[in-house]
C-alpha cells in the first residue's frame, strides 16, 4: 500500500490511462494506477476535530478508510447527487477515498497532451495540479494527488 | 551473482538466529557470573559457536571476528585454564553488546558497522595474558583435559546421532619408553571391534610421540565396556584407562566425574540417549512470520463484523418473513459465531508471548545499573510465563524498563545507607506479572527509601503544578501522582540514569493509551510499590455502544464503571463546569456532544443519560443520548491521514456495517480536568 506509487510526471512519448472525473463543471485527471476502486457514496461516520475537508470514515471491506470532500477541499461548496462517487486511491497516508461529483471515463493521455498549467486557468491553487490536458472540446486538469491529499 | 541472491535469502534467517542466540548468550552469561557450571559455559560455547558458523556463511567478517574470540575465551574457560571472573564476563557481554549493535546495523540493511578492532585487540591481549593458578590440582594427579575443536565436536555429534561415541583417556606410565608403540596397540585394540572417529592430539602428533604421558581416543564400538576394559588391562605400561560415553553437552568433565573410578563407565549402558536432550522438542513448533499473524487478526477481524452482520440481516428477515429457512439460517449463524470466536480465541493465543520476553533484558539492565551506582541489588522476577498479545509487549517494555531504572537508581539507596537503616546492604527489586480477570497486573516493588510525599508536594508548588490552596485539600495518594507529571523529579541529583523529570509522565502517557493504568504506593523507608494493570490485547475490546447525536461511539467497557439516568435538575454548576453528586461525590460531566462538536444539538429532555467512566481514582460523567449496549469491537487505528483526533483513540466496524469511533476515555478525562 505504502510504496511510493507510480510517478507523477510521465515519460515523454508514453502514454498514461487516467481517470476523468468531475468536480462541479470542470474535468478532472488522476492517474490510474493510483486508482485502487471506485465505489458509491455510502455511510460516512464523521470524525470530530478534523479538518472540515475531511468527511469522516467509510467501511472499505473491513477496512475503515478516510474520505476527503474534493469540493470542499478546493473550496468549492460541496453537493451529494445520485452520480457522486468516491474514488478510492493509494495515498503516502495509505488509502484514502475522495468524493467526486462524477466519474467521467477511462482516457488515454500520451505526454504531449498534457502541459504546465497556466496559473489561473482553474479555481484551485496550482499548487494541486500537475498539468492540463488538451481534448478535443474540452481540458482536463492532472491532479497532484499527493499535493491534494497533503494535509 | 546466485550466491548472493542465496544469501540474501537466508539474511532474515540469519538474523533471527542472531538475535536468539545473542538472547542466549546474554542471559547464560549473567548466570555464569554467579554461578558458573560447566553445563553452562557449554551453551554459551554452543551459542558463540553457532554466531560464528552462521555469521561467517553470511560473510559477516567483524561478526564472526568477534564471535571467534569469544569462543577462544570460552575454551579456555571450559577447559579450566581460567577462572570465571567478572572480567571475563564484562567482556564477554561487551561482546554481546558489540554482536547486538552489529545485528542491528546488518537489520537496518547498513550492513556490518562500527570498529570493534579495539575490543577485538582487548579480547587477544586477555587470551595471552597469563593465568593465575587456577583452582584445579596440578595435572600430574588428574587427567589432563583436552579441549575439542569446534568442528571435531560438530562431527563427533553427528557421529553421536548414529552410534553411541567413547572417549577413552589413556595415560601411560612415566617409564613408558615407546609411547606410540603402546598408543598404537590402543588403537588397534579399539579398531577391531569399532572405529576410531579422533584422537587428540592428532594420530601423526601421536606417532612423533608429541604427547607427555595422556592422549585421548574417541570412538564408536560394536564390543561391550567391559569386554575393551579386559583387552586393555593386558596392556603393559599403562598406567590407566578411563572409559566414559562422549557427551556433547560436557566434554570438559567436571571435577568429581575426573576423580570417579574408571569402572564408572560401566555403569551406564547407553547413558549417550539423554545426551542431546535439547534437540528433543524440534518438531513440535512452527516459525509463523509476525505480519502473517496480524494479518490472519485482520481477517478474523472482517469475519467477526460479518458475522455480527449476517446475524443482524437474519434477524430483519425473520421480522419480515417466517419461513423455515430463516430458523435454518439462524441456527447456522449461530454456528458459525461459535466457531469464529474459537477461531479468534486461538488465533488471539497464536499471537499470545510470555512476558518473559520483556523481563530478559532487566538482569543486564540492573546489573550495569547496579555497578555504576555501586549498589548491590537482587533483582527477582516473578509470573515471567503469564501470557500476553504481542501487541501489548512490543510497547510495554520501555515504560517498565524506566520504572524499573528508577527503583534501582531513586528507590534503592546506597549500601552504607541501608545498614544504616538497619536494612540488609542487598536492596530488592522484584517485578512481577499475573493476570486478573481480563488484565495483566505487573508490580514493580523495591525496598528502598519510598518517596517522600511532602518534598513531592513542595516540588509541585515550586514548580506550580497547584496552587498552594490546592495543596492543602490534596491526599497523600493525590500528592503522589505528581509524580506522573511532567516535569517533576524528586532526585535531589541529576543522574545519567533518571531524574531529569522526563520519563514518569511519559511512562504514564505510553500505558494509558495501551488502555491501561498505572498506579504508586509508598511507604517512606520502606518499600515504593508501582502497579501497572494493562489489556490482554489490543485488538479486541468490549465495548458500550452509545448513541451521541446520531453518531455511535463506544466507550472502552473496561473504564466505564456504571451508567444512569440523571434528571437535569440535578446537574449544578461550580466554576462554570457542570457537575452532579453520585454518592456523596461531586463528579464533573462532560456532554459529549458538544466536546464532539456534533452539528445538531442533542434534544433537550428532562432526564439524561451518564456513563461514568473512571481513570485510577477519577472519575468523570458523560453525557450521551442513548445507550446502545455492549459489543467485542476489533480496533482499527485512525487513519494517520486524520492526525491525532482529541477525545478519539481508533475506529471499529459495527454489526451494521457502520463505522463507529472508539472514544478515549483517558484524554477525555484529561481534557476535563486541564
Amino acid at each position: 500500500m505504502h510504496e511510493s506509487t507510480s510517478p507523477s510526471s510521465s515519460v515523454p512519448g508514453t502514454e498514461t490511462q487516467t481517470v476523468v472525473f468531475q468536480l462541479g463543471s470542470e474535468c478532472y485527471g488522476v492517474d490510474i494506477f493510483r486508482v485502487s476502486e471506485i465505489i458509491q457514496l455510502r455511510d460516512i461516520t464523521p470524525v470530530p476535530r478534523t479538518q472540515p475537508y475531511i468527511r469522516g470514515l467509510v467501511n472499505l471491506r473491513g477496512k475503515t478508510i478516510p474520505v476527503v470532500d474534493l469540493r470542499a477541499r478546493f473550496g468549492l461548496s460541496s453537493q451529494d447527487s445520485e452520480d457522486t462517487r468516491i474514488i478510492v486511491v493509494d495515498s503516502e497516508q495509505g488509502q484514502v477515498g475522495m468524493i467526486v461529483d462524477a466519474v467521467r471515463e477511462v482516457i488515454t493521455l500520451s505526454s504531449q497532451q498534457i502541459e504546465d498549467a497556466p496559473p489561473l486557468v482553474t479555481d484551485m491553487s496550482t499548487d494541486f495540479v500537475r498539468g492540463v490536458a488538451k481534448l478535443d472540446e474540452s481540458l482536463v486538469t492532472m491532479l497532484n494527488l499527493d499535493r491534494a491529499l497533503a494535509a | 551473482m546466485s550466491a548472493e541472491l542465496d544469501l540474501s535469502q537466508y539474511l532474515d534467517l540469519f538474523l533471527q538466529e542472531a538475535e536468539e542466540q545473542l538472547e542466549i548468550l546474554e542471559q547464560e552469561t549473567l548466570k555464569l557470573e554467579r554461578e558458573p557450571t560447566p553445563e553452562r559455559l557449554q551453551t554459551i560455547f554452543r551459542a558463540a559457536h553457532t554466531l560464528k558458523g552462521s555469521s561467517r556463511a553470511m560473510g559477516f567478517a567483524s561478526f564472526a571476528g568477534l564471535t571467534h574470540e569469544m569462543e577462544n575465551i570460552l575454551d579456555q574457560l571450559r577447559s579450566n585454564q581460567r577462572p570465571v571472573s567478572s572480567e571475563v564476563t564484562d567482556l564477554l557481554l561487551e561482546c554481546v553488546d558489540g554482536l547486538g549493535k552489529i545485528q542491528a546495523s546488518i537489520a537496518e540493511g547498513q550492513g556490518e558497522v562500527g570498529d570493534y578492532s579495539d575490543l577485538l585487540s582487548r579480547l587477544q591481549f586477555f587470551l595471552q595474558a597469563p593465568v593465575e593458578a587456577v583452582g584445579t590440582p596440578a595435572p600430574s594427579s588428574t587427567e589432563t583435559t583436552f579441549a575439542l575443536s569446534p568442528e571435531l565436536e560438530d562431527a563427533l555429534q553427528a557421529a553421536q546421532a548414529q552410534q553411541a561415541v567413547w572417549v577413552a583417556n589413556v595415560r601411560l606410565s612415566p617409564e613408558c619408553v615407546m609411547k606410540f608403540v603402546r598408543a598404537f596397540m590402543v588403537l588397534n585394540a579399539i579398531s577391531t571391534s569399532g572405529e576410531v572417529l579422533a584422537t587428540i592430539p592428532e594420530q601423526a602428533q601421536l606417532e612423533d610421540e608429541q604427547f607427555e604421558q595422556e592422549f585421548q581416543v574417541y570412538f564408536q564400538t560394536s564390543a561391550s565396556v567391559e569386554e575393551l576394559q579386559a583387552q586393555f588391562s593386558s596392556f603393559s605400561e599403562i598406567e590407566s584407562i578411563t572409559l566414559r560415553p562422549y557427551l556433547a553437552a560436557t566434554p570438559a568433565p567436571p571435577e568429581d566425574e575426573q576423580a570417579a573410578p574408571p569402572q564408572e563407565a560401566k555403569s551406564g549402558p547407553a547413558p549417550s540417549a539423554n545426551a542431546p536432550g535439547r534437540r528433543q522438542d524440534s518438531g513440535q513448533t512452527v516459525r509463523v512470520d509476525v505480519a502473517r499473524l496480524d494479518t490472519l487478526m485482520n481477517l478474523v477481524g472482517e469475519l467477526v463484523i460479518d458475522r455480527t452482520r449476517v446475524a443482524q440481516i437474519g434477524h430483519e428477515l425473520h421480522a419480515k418473513f417466517s419461513d423455515p429457512a430463516l430458523d435454518a439460517l439462524e441456527e447456522t449463524v449461530s454456528h458459525i459465531t461459535r466457531i469464529t470466536s474459537d477461531l479468534q480465541d486461538q488465533i488471539m493465543k497464536a499471537r499470545m508471548l510470555p512476558i518473559e520476553t520483556v523481563f530478559n533484558r532487566f538482569p543486564r539492565v540492573v546489573r550495569d545499573l547496579a555497578q555504576k551506582l555501586g549498589k548491590s541489588v537482587e533483582l527477582e522476577l516473578l509470573g515471567g510465563e503469564t501470557e500476553l498479545d504481542r501487541s501489548v509487549i512490543e510497547v510495554i517494555g520501555d515504560p517498565l524498563l524506566h520504572i524499573l531504572r528508577n527503583s534501582v537508581d531513586h528507590g534503592l539507596e546506597l549500601p552504607s545507607e541501608r545498614e544504616a537503616a538497619g536494612k540488609p546492604a542487598q536492596g530488592k527489586v522484584r517485578v512481577s506479572a499475573r493476570h486478573e480477570e481480563n488484565h495483566i497486573v505487573i508490580e514493580i516493588m523495591d525496598d528502598g527509601r519510598g518517596i517522600h510525599a511532602e518534598r513531592v508536594k513542595a516540588k509541585a508548588l515550586a514548580q506550580g503544578l497547584v496552587s498552594p490552596e490546592a495543596a492543602e485539600r490534596l491526599t497523600e495518594k493525590e500528592i503522589l501522582q505528581f509524580i506522573f507529571a511532567s516535569g517533576l523529579s524528586t532526585a535531589s541529583e541529576l543522574s545519567e540514569i533518571s531524574g531529569r523529570g522526563v520519563g514518569m509522565d511519559i511512562v504514564r502517557s505510553n500505558i494509558q493509551r495501551l488502555g491501561g493504568l498505572i498506579d504508586l504506593e509508598t511507604s517512606l523507608g520502606q518499600w515504593t510499590k508501582f502497579t501497572l494493570r494493562l489489556p490482554l490485547t489490543l485488538a479486541i475490546i468490549r465495548g458500550l455502544l452509545v448513541d451521541v447525536s446520531g453518531v455511535v461511539y463506544v466507550l472502552p467497557l473496561s473504564s466505564v464503571v456504571e451508567t444512569f439516568m440523571v434528571s437535569t435538575s440535578k446537574i449544578q454548576t461550580v466554576n462554570r463546569r457542570e457537575v452532579i453528586v453520585v454518592r456523596g461525590l461531586t463528579t464533573p460531566i462532560l456532554r459529549l456532544g458538544s466536546v464532539f462538536g456534533s452539528a445538531v444539538a442533542s434534544a433537550e429532555s428532562s432526564s439524561l443519560y451518564v456513563v461514568i467512566v473512571g481513570l485510577a481514582e477519577k472519575r468523570i460523567g458523560l453525557v450521551v443520548d442513548r445507550l446502545i449496549g455492549e459489543q467485542e469491537v476489533v480496533i482499527k487505528s485512525l487513519s494517520t491521514f486524520c492526525g491525532d483526533v482529541a477525545g478519539v483513540s481508533g475506529a471499529t466496524i459495527l454489526g451494521d456495517g457502520h463505522v463507529a469511533l472508539i472514544a478515549d476515555v483517558s484524554g477525555l478525562i484529561e481534557s476535563e480536568a486541564a
